[in-house]
C-alpha cells in the first residue's frame, strides 16, 4: 500500500495578487555565479532598440549582458555570460514580475518596479511561492538570448 | 526555509519554462547539481534539439534500433506504464524497449512533454539531496516537488483566471502538478478519440514523486469525474477545479 502524501487541507482561499515578483539574483551575484572571481567593466551601448540592455567586459575575456524581455503578463530580467569565443557560458534569471490587469508593457507602470523589487515590496505579493499550473513559457527568454548572440556577432566580436 | 532571507532561490530557462530551485541558505552549494540534472533531462528529451534521444527516435526509420540514455529509458518505461494504467489516456507510441535501446517498429512522433518535466524535477531533488540539502523546492513551470520536513504552502492558478491563485493547503514530501485550459487557446489532444478537447476545468495532482504527478494531470483532466480513481492507482490524489 502506497502511503498518501502528507497533505494538510486548509480553507480554500482565492486571491488575485496585484502583481507578484521573484527576485533571484542581483547583477553582482549573477556576475560571480557565471564568472567566479572575475572583474567587470561597464561598456557603453549605443543601441536605441535595447534600452534595457547593459553590457560589461569580463576581465578573463568575454562579456556579461543584462537584458529584459516582456510577455503579455510578465517581465523577466536575465543575465547572459558569453565566453571570449562568443559561446554561452551561463544564463541566470535575475527578476521575474508577473501581473494581470495592469499594463506590463506600459513603461510608466514598469518603472516603479525597475531595479527595486528586492527592497520595495510595495504592491507586490512576494511571498507567493510554490505556484502550480499554467506552464509559463520561457520563449521570450530564449528568443532574447538568440538576439543577444546576434548582437555579439554584429557588435561585440570586433571590440 | 520559510523565510525568504534564509533561503536561496535561483531560476533558469530550461525545459521550455522557467525552472526554479529554492534551498536553505546553508545548502546553497548544492544548487548547481540540481540545475545540472534539469539540464541533462532538457538535453535528452527536448524534441527541438536534433541530438536529443527523443529527436533521434523521431528521426529513425521503421525497424531501427536507437540506443538511449538510462534516464530516457526510465521515462519511456514510466510513460508506457501510465498509458496502460490509465486505459490509454496517456499517449504512447509503438516502441519496443530493449536493454539500453528502443526498437522503433514504425515511424513515431514521440513527445515526452507530459512527463519529462516531472522526471527532471525528481532527478534534481535526488541530486540536491545527494549534495547535502535536507529540504527545498524544485519548480519547473508549475510542476513542483517539496522535499524535507519543512511544510510548504501550495498555490494553484485558477483554471479560468490565471491571475487568481488558489491556496490549496500545504504539503511536505510531495509533488504537485496542474493542468488546465489556463489560457483560452489551450487545447488538449485526447489520444483515445484522437480529437482535441477544450476543458473548462483544471486539475491538480498530488503524488509522492513529480514524474507521477506530471504524467497524471492530462489523464485526470480528460476524465475529471474518474480522476481520483485514476490517481488512486498511483497512490496519488486529484483535485478538480471548476
Amino acid at each position: 500500500m502506497v502511503p498518501w502524501p502528507a497533505f494538510v487541507a486548509a480553507p480554500l482561499a482565492i486571491f488575485a495578487p496585484a502583481a507578484h515578483a521573484a527576485v533571484y539574483l542581483s547583477v553582482e551575484q549573477a556576475q560571480q555565479a557565471i564568472f567566479p572571481g572575475a572583474r567587470f567593466t561597464v561598456e557603453a551601448l549605443a543601441s536605441p532598440d535595447a534600452a534595457h540592455r547593459q553590457l560589461w567586459r569580463v576581465s578573463q575575456g568575454g562579456w556579461f549582458i543584462v537584458d529584459a524581455v516582456f510577455g503579455k503578463h510578465e517581465l523577466i530580467t536575465y543575465a547572459v555570460g558569453l565566453g571570449a569565443d562568443g559561446s554561452v557560458r551561463g544564463v541566470e534569471i535575475l527578476e521575474y514580475l508577473e501581473s494581470y490587469g495592469y499594463q506590463i508593457r506600459d513603461p510608466a507602470w514598469r518603472r516603479q518596479f525597475a531595479g527595486k523589487t528586492a527592497r520595495d515590496p510595495l504592491k507586490l505579493d512576494q511571498d507567493i511561492r510554490n505556484i502550480s499550473g499554467a506552464t509559463l513559457s520561457c520563449r521570450h527568454v530564449t528568443d532574447g538570448i538568440k538576439r543577444l548572440l546576434g548582437f555579439y556577432e554584429s557588435a561585440l566580436k570586433q571590440r | 526555509m520559510s523565510r525568504p532571507s534564509s533561503s536561496v532561490r535561483r531560476a533558469r530557462p530550461l525545459l521550455g519554462t522557467l525552472a526554479e530551485i529554492r534551498l536553505p541558505r546553508e545548502a546553497s552549494g548544492a544548487i548547481e547539481g540540481g540545475f545540472e540534472a534539469l539540464e541533462r533531462v532538457h538535453r535528452l528529451m527536448s524534441r527541438q534539439d536534433s541530438e536529443s534521444d527523443v529527436a533521434r527516435i523521431n528521426a529513425a526509420s521503421a525497424g531501427s534500433v536507437i540506443s538511449i540514455d538510462p534516464w530516457t529509458m526510465a521515462v519511456l518505461r514510466r510513460a508506457k506504464e501510465v498509458h496502460a494504467l490509465t486505459g490509454g489516456l496517456f499517449h504512447w507510441e509503438p516502441l519496443e524497449m530493449l536493454e539500453s535501446a528502443v526498437h522503433v517498429k514504425q515511424r513515431v512522433h514521440l513527445t515526452l512533454d507530459g512527463i519529462a518535466k516531472g522526471y527532471a524535477v525528481d532527478r534534481a531533488v535526488d541530486a540536491l539531496r545527494r549534495a547535502g540539502a535536507d529540504c527545498g523546492v524544485v519548480n519547473a513551470g508549475g510542476d513542483l516537488r517539496v522535499f524535507g520536513r519543512q511544510p510548504e504552502p501550495i498555490y494553484v492558478r485558477h483554471p479560468r483566471s490565471p491571475g487568481k491563485l488558489v491556496h490549496i493547503g500545504q504539503v511536505t514530501e510531495a509533488a504537485v502538478a496542474s493542468s488546465g485550459a489556463y489560457f483560452s487557446a489551450t487545447e488538449f489532444f485526447d489520444p483515445r478519440t484522437r480529437k482535441v478537447a477544450k476543458p473548462g476545468h483544471g486539475v491538480t495532482v498530488i503524488a509522492l514523486d513529480c514524474t507521477t504527478a506530471d504524467a497524471l494531470t492530462k489523464p485526470c483532466l480528460l476524465e475529471p469525474t474518474r480522476s481520483n480513481v485514476i490517481a488512486a492507482r498511483f497512490g496519488a490524489l486529484a483535485v478538480v477545479m471548476q
